[in-house]
């Protein structure tokens, strides 16, 4: 029996140990009396304040495994009526949705192309390792930020209040998201690229910008071709909904059709072909990305 | 001619890594730079075209004074006559031997001729020319990173004698090459040197070989210049004040 709580006791005591040792490691010792100190750890306190804060969001959103089912099992008003009233689909409405589903590509494909043009000079000049102007760099870099702070679809809302209804507010909205997140990952991208070559061109008495076109596009362009088709592949989602704030593309016809009662038929038609339509940009962007990259 | 008058070097962080250095250089010489590492000879090369700023003294190169008032356009103009050539080559990887050479002549074309990558026949020529000159024509329109190390700086050579210069600076050219493809191109420097009268200096980390093709050898230690004279003056004595101790394998590519 003694030998039992022997065994628990040294368990318990290991498991302290360790657990003192992951939040507060201590020296450790080699040869010749030499002490090494690890760095104080953060990973440990950032999983501890992880599950805190998952914990209270879960509270204040009422997530309630039991509320969850209840709701899943309303015959009324879950998801099986929506069954009742979606099917069967009417699909003899389908050319109607041609027109808006070729706008919603069109959007996406223009404002990706557009943003991913204006983010190339925004990178040159937010990448640390190629701007030495701090006033430059930190400006552009506050810019680009303070457009990534906002979601797409109120750039789309607040751009029909300058632009009007219409796919061309649309199209801006996915052009300054796509600037922002390529730029980002642009910038970030010519920060780890091996400068020699840039130094080099410099060296022969070109300005910094032909240097850059000339040493390091070369080298980033495969990325860069990449995030542009990726960021194509993600705005024909949202090319998809912005027409809730009437910014154009399919989303208005989906509200539309949504809210009445009695075209809730179309629904399913209508998710049908951006289902495919998002399929097949995947499917093209990902072979392209894989034959430039 | 270059001529250094009492210059100094003390980098932004306190460092300094020249100290009075004086010195002449004719047109079309061969000069090797010897010295351990950390010695200061990048930082010397490396004023010679702006890449640093000089803290102290004057610096004169072809008649420019290499001080900060030269910045923008004129430092540009200032610097097409004068070619760089590194350790690690420095090319531009993913792409063709012909595209790094004619990279040479974007200082003289607009922008948007660079940006589309646009190059006129006469710079073709420049380009083709520069690669003959340094025997590895056939590797025009083979892609760079496939080349060898020797093969690298040739293209690199090629690309600094596109562009034309009066000067060419040599940082540590040959320290990862190979001793045999070493040679050949220091005898490229050396060809070139005699063909073009191209004045040449060239940061050498292995004494023998700046012995073997320099005629006048600049010895630095410790951000001084403590031996300036031709490469037959060297002896045991003078070696021993440049490193400060023996020479070391290190030292000596052997050939
Ligand atoms: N950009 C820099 N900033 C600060 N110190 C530097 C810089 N470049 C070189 N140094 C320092 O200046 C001294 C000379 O360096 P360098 O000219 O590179 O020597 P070498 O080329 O002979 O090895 C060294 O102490 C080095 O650490
Ligand atoms: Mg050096």
């Amino acid at each position: 029996m003694t030998n039992f709580f022997k065994a628990v006791y040294n368990l318990i005591k290991r498991t302290l140990a360790v657990i003192k040792d992951i939040f507060v490691p201590g020296k450790i010792i080699i040869k010749d009396g030499k002490e090494v100190y690890p760095p104080k750890p953060i990973g440990p306190y950032v999983v501890i304040i992880l599950i805190i804060v998952v914990y209270f969001a879960a509270k204040a959103t009422d997530f309630s495994i039991p509320v969850l089912v209840r709701r899943m099992l309303d015959f009324k008003f879950g998801p099986f009526s929506l069954v009742k009233r979606y099917f069967p689909p009417d699909w003899s409405f389908w050319p109607e949705i041609i027109d808006p589903l070729l706008e919603t590509i069109q959007m996406s494909f223009l404002g990706s192309f557009l943003g991913a043009v204006f983010a190339l000079p925004a990178a040159f000049f937010a990448s640390s390792n190629i701007n030495k102007n701090k006033i430059l760099l930190t400006s552009s870099r506050l810019i680009l930020s303070l457009f990534r702070t906002l979601p797409i679809i109120i750039y789309a809302s607040l751009f029909t209040l300058i632009f009007g209804l219409g796919a061309v507010a649309g199209t801006i909205a996915i052009t300054l998201f796509t600037f922002s997140i390529v730029s980002k990952m642009l910038y970030e991208k010519i920060e780890t690229v091996d400068l020699g070559a840039f130094e080099a061109i410099q060296s022969t008495g070109a300005s910094k910008g032909k240097s850059f076109i000339t040493a390091v596009l070369p080298q980033i362009l495969p990325s860069y071709y990449s995030m542009s088709l990726y960021s194509f592949e993600i705005n024909i989602r949202y090319a998809a909904i912005l027409g809730y704030v009437g910014a154009g593309g399919i989303g208005f016809d989906l509200d539309n059709v949504m809210k009445n009662i009695r075209l809730n038929d179309r629904v399913v038609v209508i998710l049908f072909f951006i289902l495919i339509v998002v399929v097949l940009i995947e499917s093209l962007s990902r072979f392209l990305r894989g034959r430039l990259g | 001619m270059i001529k250094f008058e009492n210059v100094g070097k003390i980098y932004p962080n306190g460092t300094e890594a020249l100290r009075n250095v004086s010195l002449e250089i004719e047109q079309g010489q061969f000069i090797a730079i010897v010295g351990l590492s950390g010695a200061g000879k990048s930082t010397l090369i490396r004023l010679i075209n702006k890449m640093h700023d000089v803290t102290a003294g004057t610096l004169t190169v072809n008649d420019t004074v290499v001080d900060h008032t030269l910045t923008g356009k004129e430092l540009r103009r200032f610097r097409r006559g004068i070619g760089m050539i590194f350790q690690s080559f420095n090319l531009i990887g993913r792409t063709t031997v012909i595209k790094n050479v004619l990279a040479a002549r974007v200082s003289e074309k607009s922008f948007f001729t660079s940006l589309i990558g646009w190059y006129s026949k006469e710079d073709k020529i420049i380009a083709l020319n520069a690669l003959d000159q340094v025997g590895i024509l056939e590797k025009t329109y083979g892609r760079v990173d496939q080349l060898s190390g020797g093969q690298m700086q040739r293209v690199a050579l090629a690309r600094t004698i596109a562009q034309d210069p009066t000067i060419i600076l040599a940082d540590e050219p040959v320290a990862s090459l190979d001793p045999i493809t070493a040679n050949q191109v220091m005898s490229d420097f050396e060809r070139i040197n005699k063909e073009l009268s191209i004045t040449i200096i060239a940061n050498m980390h292995h004494v023998d070989l700046a012995l073997k093709y320099a005629r006048r050898v600049i010895g630095i230690n410790d951000g001084e210049v403590v031996f300036d004279g031709p490469a037959s003056a060297i002896n045991n004595d003078t070696l021993k004040k440049i490193y400060g101790r023996e020479l070391t394998d290190d030292d000596i590519m052997d050939t």
